[in-house]
Formats: C-alpha cells, sequence, structure tokens
C-alpha cells in the first residue's frame, strides 16, 4: 500500500497516540525498517510527541536479557509434573468445582461478567465471529472481523451469513443489504460473497456492495474482483463499479464517468483554489474559493471514497474556513492560512 | 509470510529475537508503560509457549503476535481502569521539576518552548493536541466531544506532530541532549 507523507506522519501520530491498530503497527515497523530516512523520519517525530507529550521515549529493550526472562520460565513449566498426574490436584480441582459452582450459581444472577479478548480477538470496535453464524448491523453500521482477518463493515439493517464450513472449505458468505469488505486475499482459500443470486469473487480487495430496493451496486476501491452471474463473467478493478438488476438477472458495469465511484484525491500542498477546482470538477459543482488570502493556502490530505460534504467538513476543520452552501454555489471563506 | 507448523522452543527463540521489540513498542504505545509493556508481550511468549499444543497459528504468526498484543494491552488498560490505576502517571516526566537549579531553569525555558509552539498550531489542531494531551482522550472521545470524524482528528493529530518537530526543530537537539543529561540516560 503507497501511502503519501502525510499519511505517513498521522500513522505515525496515531501510533505514538496508542491509537494503531495491530495491522497499522506492522506496517509501521516494516516501513521503519526499509531504509533510515524512514527510520529518522519516525525517531524525530517520536521525539517531538514525547517532548510535546511530556513523556519518556520507549527505550530500545535488550531482546537478549528479555528472552533470557521467558526462557527461564519455559525451562521451569517444562520440568513441572502434569498437574493432572498429580493427587492433590484433582481433589483440589473438585474441591474448586464445588464452590466455583455454588459462587457462580450466587453472582450469575448479579453481576456482569467484564468481556475481555482472547489473544486471536480483533479490534475493540469489533466483535469476534465464529463460522456458521450470521452477522446483524441492526441499529447501526457495523464492523466485523472474521477468523481469516477479513473486515466486514455491515450498513444498517444488513445481515452477513457466513457458510457452515467457511474458512474450511472456502470463504462462503451471503449478504442481506449493504456493506464493505476488507478481504485477505488467498487464493486456495476464495472469498466469494452471495447476493440476490450474484457471486462476487474476490481477487485481492476492498469492495462496498450496496443493495437499493431492485439494485445491487458494486464498487471496487482496491485489488480485483469478478462478478458471476448465470455462468457470466464481468471483471472488475480498483476504481470501477458495475450494478446487478435483482428481478432482470442482468449485470453490467457503469461505464460512464459520472457514476464512476473511485473518489480518492490526494492532495500533498495543493493549494486550495486549485483543490477547489478539482472538487469541483469531480462532483459537478461550483466551488469557488471567495477570499484571495486563503486561495493559496496548502491542503495536505486524502480522501477516499468519502462524500462531497464530508470532504468539505474536512477542509473546514483543516483550514479554519467557513464553507456556504446555495443552490448553485458553493463558497469556501477565510481569512488568511492557518 | 512465516507460517509456523510446529511450535518448539527454537520457533518461540526466533519469533521473540525479530518481534519483541516491535511488540514492545506497540505495547508501549497503548499503555504508555514500559516495564508493563514488556512484562505483557514476555507473558505472551510464555502463554505461546505453554499453549504451543493446542494452538493452530495457520496464518501469519507476525498478525497473531501483533493481534495479541493488542487485545492484551486492551485488556490489560480494561483492568486498570477497574483498579483505578494509572501508571502512565509513574512514566510521565515534569521538565520543570529538577533538582539542580541550571537544570529546573533550562526545563522551565524548554516547557515555555514547547507552550510556545502549542500556541502556534492552528486553532482547531491545537485544540484537538490538547485534548489529547492535556485531558488524554482517546481520538474516538475527541470526535465526540468536537462533532469531528475520527479522520479529522487524526488529520489534525498528524499535522500538530509536524508543526511541532517544525517550530522545535531548532531546539530539538538541544531538548534530547536536556532530557538525557536530566534522565541519566
Amino acid at each position: 500500500m503507497v501511502r503519501t507523507r502525510n499519511e505517513i506522519e498521522e500513522l505515525i501520530a496515531s501510533f505514538l497516540n496508542g491509537e494503531a491498530t495491530p495491522e497499522q503497527a506492522m506496517w509501521l515497523e516494516e516501513w521503519k525498517a526499509e531504509n533510515d530516512e524512514n527510520l529518522a523520519l519516525f525517531v524525530l517525530m517520536e521525539k517531538t510527541w514525547s517532548l510535546s507529550n511530556g513523556r519518556e521515549r520507549f527505550k530500545s529493550p535488550s531482546v537478549e536479557n528479555a528472552w533470557k526472562k521467558v526462557e527461564v520460565h519455559i525451562k521451569e513449566r517444562a520440568k513441572t509434573i502434569p498437574l493432572w498426574k498429580n493427587p492433590r490436584f484433582i481433589i483440589g480441582v473438585a474441591a474448586a468445582g464445588v464452590i466455583a459452582f455454588l459462587l457462580g450459581v450466587f453472582f450469575a444472577n448479579s453481576v456482569q461478567p467484564e468481556q475481555f479478548y482472547a489473544d486471536e480477538d480483533p479490534d475493540k470496535s469489533e466483535k469476534v465471529i465464529p463460522a456458521e453464524n450470521v452477522l446483524l448491523a441492526s441499529d447501526k453500521v457495523s464492523s466485523f472481523t472474521l477468523e481469516d482477518n477479513s473486515i466486514v463493515n455491515l450498513e444498517e439493517g444488513s445481515q452477513l451469513t457466513l457458510a457452515a464450513d467457511y474458512n474450511v472449505n472456502g470463504r462462503k458468505v451471503e449478504l442481506k443489504g449493504s456493506g464493505t469488505f476488507e478481504v485477505v486475499h488467498d487464493e486456495s482459500n476464495p472469498f466469494v460473497v452471495m447476493v440476490e443470486g450474484l457471486e462476487v469473487y474476490d481477487i485481492g480487495t476492498v469492495f462496498t456492495i450496496d443493495t437499493r430496493g431492485d439494485t445491487v451496486s458494486i464498487v471496487v476501491a482496491e485489488g480485483a474482483v469478478e462478478l458471476r452471474l448465470n455462468g457470466k463473467t464481468l471483471d472488475m478493478v480498483e476504481g470501477d463499479s458495475a450494478f446487478y438488476l435483482i428481478s432482470d438477472r442482468v449485470m453490467e458495469r457503469y461505464e460512464s464517468k459520472e457514476v464512476r465511484q473511485d473518489k480518492v484525491f490526494v492532495f500533498d500542498g495543493t493549494n486550495l483554489e486549485e483543490v477547489a477546482s478539482i472538487l469541483g470538477k469531480f462532483f459537478k459543482r461550483k466551488i469557488v474559493v471567495m477570499d484571495e488570502s486563503i486561495a493559496e493556502c496548502p491542503v495536505s490530505v486524502t480522501f477516499k471514497n468519502e462524500d462531497l460534504p464530508t470532504i468539505l467538513d474536512i477542509i473546514r476543520e483543516l483550514l479554519d474556513v467557513k464553507i456556504v452552501r446555495n443552490k448553485d454555489i458553493i463558497g469556501i471563506y477565510g481569512e488568511g492560512c492557518n | 509470510m512465516e507460517v509456523i507448523t510446529e511450535i518448539d522452543k527454537r520457533a518461540i527463540d526466533r519469533l521473540f529475537q525479530s518481534y519483541y521489540e516491535g511488540l514492545s513498542r506497540y505495547a508501549y504505545s497503548i499503555l504508555k508503560n514500559q516495564v508493563a509493556a514488556e512484562d505483557l508481550v514476555q507473558q505472551l511468549f510464555i502463554t505461546l509457549w505453554e499453549k504451543r499444543n493446542e494452538l493452530e497459528i495457520s496464518s501469519d504468526p507476525k498478525s497473531y503476535l501483533y493481534r495479541s498484543t493488542y487485545n492484551r494491552c486492551l485488556n490489560e488498560v480494561k483492568r486498570m481502569k477497574r483498579r483505578g490505576v494509572h501508571t502512565e502517571v509513574s512514566e510521565e516526566y515534569d521538565l520543570s521539576s529538577q533538582q539542580d537549579t541550571s537544570q529546573l531553569v533550562l526545563g522551565k525555558e524548554l516547557e515555555g518552548r514547547i507552550e510556545d509552539a502549542i500556541e502556534t498550531l492552528p486553532e482547531k489542531c491545537r485544540e484537538v493536541f490538547r485534548m489529547s494531551r492535556f485531558k488524554e482522550l482517546s481520538y474516538k472521545e475527541i470526535a465526540e466531544k468536537m462533532e469531528i470524524s475520527i479522520k479529522t482528528v487524526e488529520n489534525h493529530m498528524g499535522k500538530a506532530l509536524r508543526l511541532m518537530r517544525e517550530e522545535l526543530k531548532d531546539y530539538l537537539p538541544l531538548i534530547v541532549i536536556t532530557i538525557v543529561l536530566m534522565k541519566g540516560w
């Protein structure tokens, strides 16, 4: 995955603030190891973070000493007689079982057990999904990590059913509604989404399936997918979108640029006037920088598949400008660059 | 990608040598306590050894280790909150709270400089930064309080750190040396 300098700096900031996901942390470690320049940037940002937050930096540990500590435990435990061969243990377990049962009965109705995450569990905002399960996003957008680490974001009111042999004999899921899939690609273990008779085969991908009435829209944000319907196939790559008419059982690629949804804008020091022009052309809106003093303000941010109101909100927040929308024109007002 | 078919001591050793520092750094980013972070990662490897016959790490072991570290950190944070423990305090240091007079002066000067640097941040950016630094709010909490997206918080924090780095550019080597002296590194 290619990231801009700004994205990397944001990622480093997230990492230092304890907000990075495991995947981001891994990516960052690999990126640091790529060359000295990357490492230097990380160290500099880490030092800045340390100073500005009044915290110590992480100090490189002695891996050798740490391993010795772990090794001692491994050796000690290897020498230990297995517990189940120890008569005391058997008696102890029996006694503990009785006590635990009584305590369990006592607490069952009064204490809500706190839920902790198992080693294999996914993000704090996500739920662990065993196979043979139905995932529901009943009242809000919900994120799920499947056991193969693929991530599914289900739209409100949507449902995903995992095949009983999910991840054993392929990875088949059935979608009702809308969702975005970030699939961990595995050629030997294909990921297939079935939606209203259409099959969407992952070929290394992030894609969205959106069901509205009689129409299913498929948008590929990264990688590629293959649509299969009644023996026909349709290949889609990053930036492509297609639709499927359920009642007519017809699938088509969107050809016109107006309906393409590969809305990825990478602004890296781009001046605001140019940003307004690019966005205006894409979204077919007249976006005008109304004050000269902000026309040259640099914008450094990447938008991926965001809608125009969200993009404008972010620009407003970043540059501290005012955005006034009316029927024909969107005006950006402000005084100087922040 | 490394795939482990059998977990023996050599495999654990190899994983430990490869990932211990990275995992500890990651744990530290969440726990903000180096001792706790390293203990947690060591315990993860001990557990890995103990459960070696039950575990099947069919995917990338690195992913498994990072995710396990993450989940253990979340559990630790929960436990700390439940116990009302704030280990972070023990790792914080105050640049102005040093014993030696010359260091005290320098520490105060640094604090002033850092405060000046924070003041140069754009308003929203500064607000986000202050919420993170002084109120120790998460990105999600900041986003909710300011009614902005988490993505915007990320943008602001990245920008804040970039601008702070620029503002402290000339100062940074001196600051680092000062801290080294003060902390006796």
